[in-house]
């Protein structure tokens, strides 16, 4: 009998478990709730953490919700669970080449309508924007999504190290860039290894575009149907890339190669602003920042993601979403998200706020980096590219570094693989 | 009634009795797996982009897979897993367990320690193995540099072991064909034995306690020596609990997934793609963005016919020679 | 020493009436001579050679594990790695010790140069030196200095406390549910006859063999669909049944004798009372097993509620614990901690139980 009493115990535990819980979407105040999915995790969450909270302490009739999901493989696996379920968040973090895809699939919102309504973006604000941001959102003329957290690459370099060969500013082209590597590349103890580097790198399709562009390349041809990287530009920068980082230099997996920096072993590195947020306060030298090394033309591709508006939520909750969005991009809020984090702000005139100026004095050069907005590009958005951007990484990238093959037959074979991606998207097309 | 009316109406079970104990777990089942299994081998059909149905594609996803290198290679990579996992796992394990069945002193202790891996889990000993791993202040380099080698660069090393054995007896050429599952995998490959092989010991041990002594006695009689014993009453009174972990242990090597994704990377299928699985490669081709869920199934599918189709061989295989 | 003669306790031939205490003088010894003995002597020290060859390479992991979670950011940079965590320590005034870094050694100087470790954790008042300095061998001492505060900040830095309670909540409902369901399911297969009864057998059985991968997706839509995404109903009602644990009873409750069945019918027993009152004590050992399956595999698992949660709620530990090394990146010591942390309530458990554990496994897998 004791037994059955517990079994009896267990089930009404479970029918009590199972009986409450769902869904309370409205919040218990009326607030309008905004569920936000993104990927920042780490310092850069707890930033937008503290954003969300002034933003909600702000603004009394709408509660967002962020959750965040750690990582953009992460959240692009939810969010297409999600709107395959038919329940997708109301905003999300989003690449060009998802927003496409959720085009497609009628789940992104256009955002033309609250943009020109009463609580729209006059066209001096609209003009404000770093200049191609909102054009790279925009699909046949509506606007789907909005420049969120967007960050350009930057060389870092050690001002004691470079000091010490009587270097006193950056490279500023390709051939200083490999000149100052080989100066900086020194066996101080004799045992014919090198103990520092004159620079490190991870396996990143990033650095090999941003050369590429430099060199007059083009990653796909104009119509977008086929792969360009493989061109003699391209070959070019690979073997520039790889020079550069076997000689010179060593390849390390993830982020290693940013330690090393910050222990003073490798006097530059190439990174992402953003990765200063993750450097803060672990180095000792006198650090600098500096736009990257120009060959041909000045070049740089702007990497991060957008916001988006799911089409499924209610009409409130996209109205709310937007006032979201319009406060997170505004001069003030961009500005010290960019101070915060690294991300560039997404308007110009942030550049001119108090927080930008701070920061400007705080990290030489950053100013000067983020300059590279002005012409910086922006990678194709289909979703074949996303899909063929692994190849460009995986097959000619990764295996030219780790000398696999040699940057004309790495090149060749992931344009193979990126053509058969955007053919195969061509064909399901039609 | 009499009684033996009623005896004989209760032992002829309707439908709708065993209908209400198979309710619990029958729904439970049906929601949570069948259905779900079915819907992903249905969409094998569809063209299936960022969750949406957009169109059927018939067979079209088939003909596209058998064309994809990828799939293949990350074929190959499964079976080099499987391969590497399974005789190793199967004749260590056995090993071992043959030893601890010596009455051995202290055969509590032993057996405890070898199972402890089985407990723990495998996001934790990703983690570990991942540190000793490291290609710079790792523990295994350690040894290696303790031992005179040089250090190696294991999880991220894509070059094939073969290749590498062969460019250390100082040959340059080797071909690639035969080149073998790359360091990388073979890291992997360890990480599962330690983990699965105290499963595998507690089972066989159980096996070789289940056969009676006299057989034993009855070989010594007869003027055997241990590897005879072995050979013709250990094994073959073995075999059946042998073929169930070479079964489970195969099933499982095939969907190996969570040590690859933890393990490897970043980019997750390690370098140059060498430990890009099976599982893993239809996990990101049919979830990320971009991919293809219709494409994934029709993966999937494949796997199933593959796992199923061993599984048959096997059993069939084996029982000509199990002896039950 | 019971634990010596395993053999006699399992295994129909282990009650042999007589013979097998009189066994001692058997063939083998009679055959025996000196020398042979000597290499069987031989053979037997091989054989705890290789027992503990093996015991070793398991063992060194979680060793491993352990001392680099107690060591300092920047002992674990350092190679070749020390097994016990030490650190530097350089007397500054009369009893007054400091913590370095050792930067670099000159041997045949006998001076080290260090610099000062800042840490929270050292006594006011101590002058901190700036920079880097070299001092004589004398001033710095090694000492075993075992950093626990790695737990702690390891702890503090994600919800572990929560995650914890997630993951052992959700681990009791499914356990609770899988025994009922599993046992109502197996006595269905075992002892009844109906319509399909193989066929649906092993159409059960056929689903072990789809990784979860393959149908992770659909089984989101349905999660979706019934409110389920993001909470603990997520995690536990779709595993409450398990097909494998089913399978094991079954095949238990195929080895109980018709007879007996007869006999409690007779008595007037019900069906569902034979299987409460005679089943289930009759197959205590292979519940077990499938509490232990159970309870590992809930605790372990990491896919599904990677992808059906979102939020620290819910989150159950391994995905915590997945998050929170993602973040860290090179933080191996935090990482080893939160490790060590993480597998400890299995492990503590496994070691007061392992003898019911190894055995009713033991048991399962021979059914099976």
């Amino acid at each position: 009998m004791k037994r059955f009493t517990m079994f009896a115990v267990a089930l009404a535990l479970a029918a009590v478990l199972f009986g409450c819980g769902g869904g309370d979407d409205a919040g218990t105040d009326g607030a309008t709730v905004v569920s936000f999915w993104h990927a920042m995790g780490g310092p850069l969450g707890d930033r937008l953490e503290e954003l969300v909270l002034e933003f909600n302490e702000t603004h009394a009739d709408i509660r967002v919700e962020s959750v965040s999901m750690g990582r953009y493989q992460a959240l692009s696996q939810k969010i297409m669970a999600a709107v395959a379920a038919g329940e997708p968040p109301v905003l999300a973090q989003a690449y060009e080449a998802w927003t496409g895809e959720l085009i497609e699939n009628g789940s992104a919102e256009p955002l033309n309508d609250y943009i020109e309504g009463p609580n729209g973006l006059s066209q001096e604000e609209l003009a404000d924007f770093v200049p191609g941001m909102v054009e790279n959102n925009t699909w046949d003329g509506t606007v789907y999504s909005f420049p969120f957290n967007k960050s350009v690459r930057a060389l870092y370099w050690n001002r004691d190290l470079f000091g010490e060969e009587g270097l006193d500013r950056a490279p500023r082209n390709w051939d200083e860039y490999m000149d100052y590597a080989r100066r900086l590349t020194k066996d101080q103890d004799g045992d014919g290894e090198p103990d520092q580097w004159g620079t490190a790198g991870q396996i990143s399709a990033w650095m090999f575009e941003n050369l590429l562009i430099q060199n007059g390349g083009r990653i796909l041809t104009p119509d977008g149907t086929r792969a360009a990287f493989n061109g003699p530009q391209g070959v070019e920068a690979l073997r520039f890339m790889v020079k550069l980082l076997t000689d010179y230099g060593k390849v390390t997996s993830g982020y290693e190669y940013q330690n090393d920096f910050q222990a003073g072993k490798v006097a530059m590195i190439e990174g992402s602003t953003v990765s200063l947020s993750f450097m803060e306060g672990k180095y000792t030298f006198d650090l600098a920042l500096a736009p990257l090394p120009e060959k041909e033309r000045e070049g740089c591709f702007v990497a991060g993601t957008n916001v988006v508006i799911f089409s499924e939520a209610t009409d409130a909750e996209k109205r709310a979403a937007w006032e979201f969005i319009k406060w997170f991009v505004s001069p003030e809020i961009t500005a010290r998200w960019a101070a915060g984090t690294g991300y560039a702000p997404v308007r110009m005139s942030a550049m001119q706020s108090d927080a930008m100026l701070r920061r400007f004095e705080e990290i030489d050069g950053l100013r000067e980096v983020y300059g590279q907005l002005e012409f910086a590009s922006y990678e194709p958005r289909s979703g074949a590219w996303y899909a063929g951007r692994k190849y460009l990484e995986e097959t000619a990238v990764e295996s030219a570094l780790r000398e696999q093959a040699s940057p004309e037959e790495a090149l060749e074979m992931a344009a193979r693989a990126v053509n058969a991606e955007l053919e195969s998207e061509r064909r399901s097309k039609y | 009634m009499t009684w033996l009316d009623r005896l004989k109406r209760k032992k002829a079970m309707d439908p709708v009795t065993a209908a209400l104990y198979l309710v619990p777990a029958g729904v439970i089942v049906v929601v949570f797996r069948m259905v779900p299994i079915a819907s992903a081998f249905i969409l094998s059909f569809f063209d299936v982009k960022m969750g949406r149905i957009r169109g059927f594609v018939g067979l079209a996803q088939y003909g596209r897979l058998f064309q994809d290198p990828t799939f293949w290679s990350s074929l190959g990579t499964t079976s080099y897993y499987v391969l590497g996992v399974v005789p190793i796992s199967l004749f260590l394990s056995l090993f071992i367990a043959v030893l601890l069945n010596q009455k051995l002193k202290g055969l509590g202790f032993y057996r405890t320690v070898y199972f402890l891996p089985v407990v723990t889990s495998l996001v934790a000993v990703s983690m570990v193995w991942k540190w000793i791993f490291h290609p710079r202040l790792g523990l295994l380099n350690y040894f290696l540099s303790l031992l005179g080698g040089g250090s190696l660069q294991w999880l991220e090393e894509p070059r094939g072991i073969f290749e590498m054995m062969a460019g250390g007896l100082g040959w340059s050429w080797w071909p690639d064909g035969l080149a073998g599952p790359s360091l990388a995998l073979v890291a992997v490959i360890v990480v599962s034995i330690w983990r699965g092989m105290g499963y595998n010991i507690v089972i066989f041990l159980a096996g070789l306690q289940n056969i009676p002594d006299q057989y034993y006695e009855a070989a010594r009689i007869d003027g055997a020596n241990n590897r005879q014993v072995f050979w013709k009453v250990t094994w073959p009174l073995l075999s059946p609990t042998t073929f169930y972990v070479l079964l489970s242990t195969t099933i499982v090597s095939f969907q190996v997934f969570t040590q690859i994704y933890l393990m490897t990377g970043p980019p997750v299928g390690g370098p140059m793609g060498t430990t890009k699985v099976i599982v893993y490669y239809l996990f990101e081709k049919g979830f990320d963005a971009g991919g293809n869920m219709g494409y994934a199934s029709a993966v999937a599918l494949i796997l199933f016919m593959i796992i199923l189709s061993l599984t048959l061989l096997q059993r069939r295989i084996v029982e000509r020679r199990v002896y039950y | 020493m019971r634990e010596g003669t395993p053999r006699r306790k399992a295994g129909p031939g282990a009650v042999l009436p007589g013979g097998r205490e009189t066994r001692p003088v058997s063939s083998r010894d009679r055959d025996e001579n000196a020398g042979f003995r000597a290499r069987r002597g031989l053979g037997r020290a091989g054989v705890y050679l290789a027992v503990w060859i093996g015991i070793v390479i398991m063992i060194v992991p979680f060793v491993w594990m352990i001392s680099t979670s107690l060591k300092s950011p920047i002992e674990i940079l350092s190679f070749p790695p020390t097994w016990i965590p030490t650190g530097h320590y350089l007397e500054v005034t009369e009893d007054q010790w400091i913590e370095v870094y050792v930067v670099s050694r000159d041997e045949a100087a006998g001076t080290v140069t260090v610099q000062p470790v800042e840490s929270v954790d050292e006594p006011a008042g101590v002058p901190a030196a700036e920079g880097e300095m070299t001092v004589d061998e004398s001033r710095v001492d090694d000492r075993i200095r075992l950093r626990f505060r790695n737990y702690v900040e390891a702890w503090n830095q994600a919800p572990f406390a929560r995650y914890y309670f997630n993951t052992i909540f959700v681990t009791l409902f499914v356990v609770a549910g899988v025994l009922v369901t599993s046992s109502l399911a197996a006595y269905a297969f075992a002892r009844m006859k109906f319509w399909g009864r193989d066929n649906i057998f092993v159409l059960f059985l056929s689903m072990m063999m789809v990784p979860q991968p393959v149908y992770i997706v659909p089984s989101y839509i349905i999660l979706v669909k019934l409110g389920m995404i993001d909470t603990y109903q997520a995690l536990i009602v779709p595993w409450i049944a398990h097909i494998f644990s089913i399978f094991l009873l079954r095949q238990h409750f195929k080895t109980i004798p018709n007879d007996l069945y007869d006999a409690a019918i007779i008595d007037g027993c019900s069906r569902f009372g034979f299987l409460w009152r005679v089943m289930l004590p009759l197959s205590k050992a292979v519940l077990v097993a499938v509490v232990i399956f159970t309870i590992v595999g809930t605790w372990n698992s990491f896919l599904w509620p990677l992808v059906m949660t979102n939020t620290p709620e819910v989150r159950p530990l391994q995905v915590g614990l997945a998050r929170f090394s993602q973040e860290q990146g090179t933080n191996h010591e935090l990482m080893m901690a939160a490790a060590a942390f993480s597998i400890a309530p299995l492990i503590v458990a496994y070691f007061f139980a392992q003898k019911q554990i190894i055995q009713s496994l033991a048991t399962s897998g021979m059914k099976s």
